[in-house]
């Protein structure tokens, strides 16, 4: 492909040597880390999108008791897809967006590792998100179940169900590939002289996340496919009917589950790694404590996997297990916030937007870390289980946490990847719109889980009503106030005050060697790295 | 880098300090200069596992009458 286009008279942009086609092709075709992660980014944008419209049908038919704007099937697909698009369309794919852009350019590498594969993982998302949107309009319409698919729902379900397990399977390979690309990356093509336990926080998180999905996404493949045979090929795995067990599928799918929540995290704890340092311009505190600490987090998220199940009709002796081992694994989550707080300590801090993203994840995180023991302890848990409790628990750390992060990433990236500076007066509208209307959101919910308001229903009872209509007010609020992000970041990438290659004083790493935008290629050349260069 | 090999207590204790996720700076000096790799890996998971067995201990402790 690349061969067919002719040799430009006179290589005019620098570098920019690439044979590359042009238009569409050049998309389809391409095997650039920096278009791939480009790529990336708008597909999970668009995804959030989607996924934000399915979130606010959802709040506008809880505006009120009783049903007003649709059918209760038509809310349950809402609640499924909107989850599933979410969690493996719109979060996951930002960070591997960024893993792609910023990790070769962290390490000192040329491009990613498996360059081809590359394009694949990528490339197998937008069929991924068609199955998922367009299941709404087949017959039955889409999956009912919730976003944890849990039989027996989900062996009765219509071909929107089949669907969706064939968008999963799909994401899934995606992910591996991705992962095995960027594991590679960092273990070989590190530049010559960056040590591991000198390398950028963010490379350290990815490694570990690569590992935890390569371990988890065949599990969750495996259980989805055992719903399919259950479905469609005489099987009785988790059919009750047949002798199955449909509490087996709760056990295989958390233990999926549970890994996923920290893949969406630690690459989240790695980007407010690189922020709050470079904001506070000192050296992140205890960098060996953190890499050892995110490894330690990701061995023990395997264990506890039951705390989701607490009201599954476990042994008492199971219950206590995993709300030990549970309230045990928040301590090292714990001690990063400690982390970051102890970074900032003394430090001369300014607040640029993606410094008040990065504060903004780690008060709305911790936060959400402290919701979390509290449904770790079982008793209480009975209480909470299936509730908005657990409902604002996850917001909390999924929304203020991993999308925060995201936004503080897009905020401190942009520059190097546009060339421009964003609108900073803009860009902190964003951050304050965000914030306030996400705590008016997600905040009342944890009244309304607290007095007994189940989680998936499109109608409730009367004494609900008013922490509801807070809740669709800031949840409308949040909405829009993501247009204005998409509008800053079109700002940006149309033009604005030029950008030096390290527009941020305390930025630290070798991607700020670069100039700003980054040559298509570049790296050709593995970087001479000094003692104090290519450090987090 | 002088190829001192790091002993087990040593590699124990790395994986003891980042389970609870604090560290002095010159014991990680220290594990910067000894550790290698698969040592940490296969001691984090003969850890988690004494981890686990210690827990399910207690809780039979407790949850017996
Ligand atoms: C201190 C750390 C954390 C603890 C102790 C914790 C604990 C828990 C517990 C016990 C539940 C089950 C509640 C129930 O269903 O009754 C839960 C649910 C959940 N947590 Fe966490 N969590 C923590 C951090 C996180 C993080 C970092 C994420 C994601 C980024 C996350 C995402 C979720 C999600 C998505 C659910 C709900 C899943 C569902 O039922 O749909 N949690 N958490
Ligand atoms: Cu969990």
């Amino acid at each position: 492909m690349e061969a067919t286009h002719a040799h430009g008279a006179g290589h005019a942009h620098g570098d920019d040597h690439s044979h590359r086609p042009k238009g569409i092709m050049r998309w389809i075709t391409t095997t650039n880390h920096k278009d791939i992660g480009t790529m990336y980014l708008w597909f999970s944008f668009a995804m959030f999108m989607v996924g934000g419209a399915m979130a606010l049908i959802i709040r506008a038919e809880l505006f009120q008791p009783g049903l007003q704007y649709v059918e209760p099937e038509f809310f349950n697909q809402m609640i499924t897809l909107h989850g599933l698009i979410m969690v493996f369309g719109a979060i996951m794919p930002a960070f591997v967006g960024f893993a792609n852009w910023m990790i070769p350019m962290m390490i000192g590498a040329p491009d990613m590792a498996f360059a081809r594969m590359n394009n694949w993982s990528f490339w197998l998302l937008p069929p991924a998100g068609i199955l998922l949107t367009a299941s709404m309009f087949v017959p039955g319409g889409a999956a009912g179940t919730g976003w944890t698919l849990y039989p027996p729902l989900s062996i009765q379900m219509g071909i929107g169900m089949d669907m969706a397990i064939f968008a999963v399977h799909i994401l899934g390979m995606s992910s591996i590939m991705g992962s095995i690309n960027i594991v590679t990356t960092i273990l070989n093509l590190r530049a010559p002289g960056m040590p591991l336990m000198r390398m950028p926080m963010f490379c350290w998180t990815w490694l570990i996340t690569g590992y935890l999905l390569i371990a988890v996404m065949p599990v969750l493949a495996g259980a989805v496919t055992m719903i399919l045979t259950d479905r469609h090929f005489g099987t009785s795995f988790f059919n009750a009917a047949g002798g199955g067990d449909p509490v087996l599928f709760q056990h295989i799918f958390w233990f999926f589950g549970h890994p996923e929540v920290y893949i969406i995290a630690l690459p989240a704890f790695g980007v407010v790694s690189h922020v709050i340092p470079a904001f506070a311009r000192k050296p992140i505190f205890g960098y060996t404590s953190m890499v050892y600490a995110i490894a330690s987090i990701a061995l023990i998220s395997f264990i506890v996997w039951a705390h989701h199940m607490y009201v599954v009709g476990m042994p008492v002796a199971g219950q206590l297990y995993f709300m030990y081992a549970t309230i045990l694994i928040a301590v090292p989550t714990g001690v990063k916030v400690f982390n970051w707080v102890a970074t900032m300590w003394r430090g001369s801090m300014t607040f640029e937007t993606p410094m008040l993203f990065a504060l903004g994840f780690l008060f709305l995180f911790t936060i959400g870390g402290f919701t979390g023991l509290v449904l770790s302890n079982t008793a209480v848990d009975v209480q909470l289980q299936d509730t908005y409790y657990v409902v604002a628990h996850f917001h909390y750390v999924m929304v203020a946490g991993a999308l925060f992060s995201a936004f503080a990433a897009v905020y401190y990236w942009l520059p190097k990847w546009t060339g421009h500076m964003y609108d900073e007066t803009l860009g902190q509208w964003h951050f304050w719109t965000s914030i306030v209307s996400f705590n008016i959101a997600f905040f009342p919910q944890h009244f309304l889980g607290l007095a007994g308001m189940p989680r998936r229903i499109p109608d409730y009872a009367l004494q609900f009503t008013d922490f509801n209509q807070v809740s669709t007010v800031g949840a409308f609020g949040f909405g829009l106030s993501q247009l204005l992000f998409l509008y800053v970041v079109l700002k940006a990438i149309r033009g604005g005050e030029k950008a030096p290659a390290k527009p941020w004083e305390g930025a630290t790493g070798l991607e700020w060697t670069l100039p700003s935008p980054p040559p298509y290629h570049s790296f050709e050349e593995p970087p001479v790295l000094t003692e104090t260069k290519g450090h987090a | 880098m002088g190829e001192r090999k790091a002993g087990p207590l040593q590699v124990l204790r790395t994986v003891l300090s980042g389970l609870f996720g604090v560290r002095h700076r010159r014991t990680h000096e220290e594990d910067a200069a000894g550790l290698r790799p698969i040592q940490v890996i296969v001691a984090g998971v003969v850890v988690v596992a004494a981890f686990v067995l210690a827990i399910v201990t207690f809780v039979h402790f407790v949850a017996t009458k």
